[in-house]
């Protein structure tokens, strides 16, 4: 579905992504993980082409992205930042109506289908019912579903999500994180918990701007690459409940305050 | 609410048909009470056989002092009003949501400011005072003056965050300042003294001898404004939660700018080189419309033209009604109305942002 070949960006004369190449097959829920400021962000927006590569080239479904209208990778794919917020005094459904965008224009008006596609991207994530509320009465989370539930309505084939659950409390970071599981669309997000990583299908792991590990999680996540790429130290734990893998981290430094997230 | 998704969804032709109708009967009855209000009061029944006179030959005796009065007098005053009102507030809506910012106007971001010192370099230096070169160097002058604000808000770390909010403005009230201080400079080095007083009374923002020349002018780059708005709603609504969620909508964001800003720069330097710089409208009509039909630019848009038509039609006759004997520049009138309802919008702002 993407194919990325050698992409890198550059600003100011400073290189954030160095070549970086990647696939992501269909239906593929690809996460990617990394310090601040490793390059994440970057590489999702070149993903979503809201950045032009300044070098490499791009494929999504198979056609080269800088050929391709703004409009049409908008129907295609759809991006929900890390946190996009409005001064505006919008409705939930105004809020979700704008995913309808790339799909409308002048001379193709608001139609009962895009009342559909709406009312369905709405039910999806769990919003029903929320359709009048004013965005600014929504807690963090609801915003967040709402983002996706904008995304949805773009009907798109790829999802890009850039750190989606960052400010959430921790039983809505779990319920997007399975929200975005059960689109069964394919995924590629930015996440910052690295148990949460685990339930991906492929990891890409970013480190100084680039990609320094991509493949299966459970092959990735070594306490090599850990402390490495993040300086910690881990200790594997299995959850005697459904026996999966639990990462312990620690700082390298034993001296230091010992926290254990 | 429900307002608000009228013009988002398909309606019901009765809803329709009697929104049109009232929107036709204000279209009429504003300029009708711009040219009936004044010094001396015209009754309505004069005012339409002038037009029948006009229009069709009606044959109707008339006095000629009347009818010159209504018209060569107030209606090419009441049309002009009525089209600088509808362009200024429709580039108030422009502005505000391409900029995410909600104190964002013509007249604040200084591209009023830039469209006076065109107008006047071109009226003083001699080219002559007919309205299209004005314009053209009232153009140039807007979009040379939003150019540097827009340049020095960048270099002052301004973006679309709430921070770069308050860059944009202070660059604009710099460049106003600039551009305000270029205009004097240009009048007390060559103009004389009639001249000076002339367009200093002008630059204050006065509908004082508008000809049908200007008509045509002034309704014709509203019309276009209004065209193109109309044209990229849904791309301005797109732009509510920033230029990069518009850009992941499929908006083109660099084209839609340059566009937009351009022609909301061409409506102002026209509107500028007539009328000279009316602030306040820009400002304050489009968050009147938002408070009554929403956010949406479906419904904001229009609203805000009808709106800021009528504001300066009403703004006009208050002028001219105010003081007895004597015509206000209308820019005081604005200025009157709308630095109050500034100062409500600020204190909103701080209420809203914690």
């Amino acid at each position: 579905m993407i194919r990325a070949t050698d992409l890198s960006w550059r600003a100011g004369g400073k290189a954030i992504l160095h070549g970086t190449s990647l696939t992501v097959a269909k239906g593929e829920v690809l996460g990617l993980i990394g310090p601040n400021g490793s390059g994440k962000s970057t590489l999702l927006r070149l993903l979503a082409g809201l950045l032009k590569p300044s070098s490499g080239h791009l494929e999504l479904a198979g056609r080269p992205l800088d050929r391709m209208r703004q409009r049409d990778i908008a129907r295609l794919l759809a991006f929900v930042a890390q946190q996009a917020e409005t001064s505006d005094r919008i409705s939930v459904r105004d809020a979700v109506e704008l995913g309808r965008t790339p799909w409308l224009d002048a001379l193709r008006p608001w139609s009962e289908e895009d009342d559909r596609h709406v009312a369905h991207a709405l039910a999806r994530v769990g919003m029903q019912g929320f359709e009048t509320r004013d965005w600014i009465t929504l807690s963090g989370g609801e915003r967040q579903r709402v983002h996706i539930a904008r995304a949805l309505a773009q009907c798109p084939k790829v999802m890009l999500l850039d750190e989606p659950t960052n400010h959430l409390d921790i039983h809505h970071q779990l319920s997007i994180m399975q929200l975005v599981l059960d689109l069964k669309l394919t995924t590629v997000i930015a996440l910052h918990d690295l148990n949460q990583a685990m339930i991906c299908d492929r990891l890409g792991v970013m480190h100084h701007g680039r990609l320094i590990a991509f493949g299966p999680p459970a092959g990735i996540l070594t306490p090599e690459l850990l402390e490495r790429v993040f300086a910690v130290r881990v200790t594997e734990l299995t959850d005697p409940s459904d026996g999966s893998r639990i990462m312990r981290f620690l700082p390298l430094n034993r001296k230091e305050t010992i926290c254990a997230f | 609410m429900t307002l608000a998704l009228i013009g988002t969804r398909p309606r019901r032709r009765g809803l329709r048909a009697f929104h049109g109708i009232w929107i036709a009967l204000i279209l009429i009855a504003a300029p009708l009470a711009g040219i009936c209000i004044g010094e001396t009061r015209i009754p309505v029944s004069t005012v339409l056989q002038v037009m029948a006179n006009r229009f069709w030959d009606a044959g109707y005796v008339l006095d000629p002092i009347d009818e010159g009065i209504i018209w060569s007098y107030r209606l090419p005053r009441a049309l002009v009003a009525g089209g600088c009102g509808t362009a200024l507030a429709v580039c108030g809506v422009i502005l505000q949501s391409l900029l995410r910012n909600a104190l964002a106007d013509p007249y604040l971001l200084g591209i009023s400011a830039g469209a006076s010192t065109g107008a006047v370099l071109i009226a003083v230096v001699g080219v002559g005072a007919a309205a299209v070169p004005m314009s053209a160097g009232a153009l140039g002058g807007a979009l040379l003056a939003f150019g540097l604000v827009a340049l020095l808000a960048r270099m002052a770390g301004g973006g679309t965050g709430l921070r770069g909010a308050g860059q944009i403005i202070l660059a604009g009230i710099a460049g106003s300042q600039l551009f305000n201080a270029m205009t004097s400079f240009l009048i007390a080095r060559s103009a004389n003294a009639e001249q000076a007083r002339g367009i200093m009374y002008w630059l204050l923002g006065n509908l004082s001898g508008v000809r049908w020349d200007d008509v045509w002018l002034a309704l014709a780059a509203a019309m276009l404004l209004l065209i193109v708005a109309f044209w990229h709603m849904r791309a301005l609504d797109a732009f509510t939660f920033g230029a990069e969620s518009a850009a992941s909508l499929g908006v083109p964001v660099r084209q839609v700018q340059v566009v937009l800003i351009l022609v909301s720069a061409m409506a102002t330097a026209v509107m500028v080189s007539i009328t000279g710089s009316i602030g306040f409208v820009g400002l304050v009509v489009p968050h009147a419309a938002r408070f009554l039909v929403g956010v949406r630019h479906a419904l904001l848009v229009p609203a805000s033209a009808l709106i800021g038509m009528v504001f300066l039609i009403a703004a006009d006759i208050m002028s001219r009604i105010m003081i007895p004997g004597q015509t206000l520049p209308i820019g005081v009138v604005t200025a009157l109305v709308g630095a109050p309802v500034f100062a409500v919008i600020l204190i909103r702002a701080r209420t809203v942002s914690r």
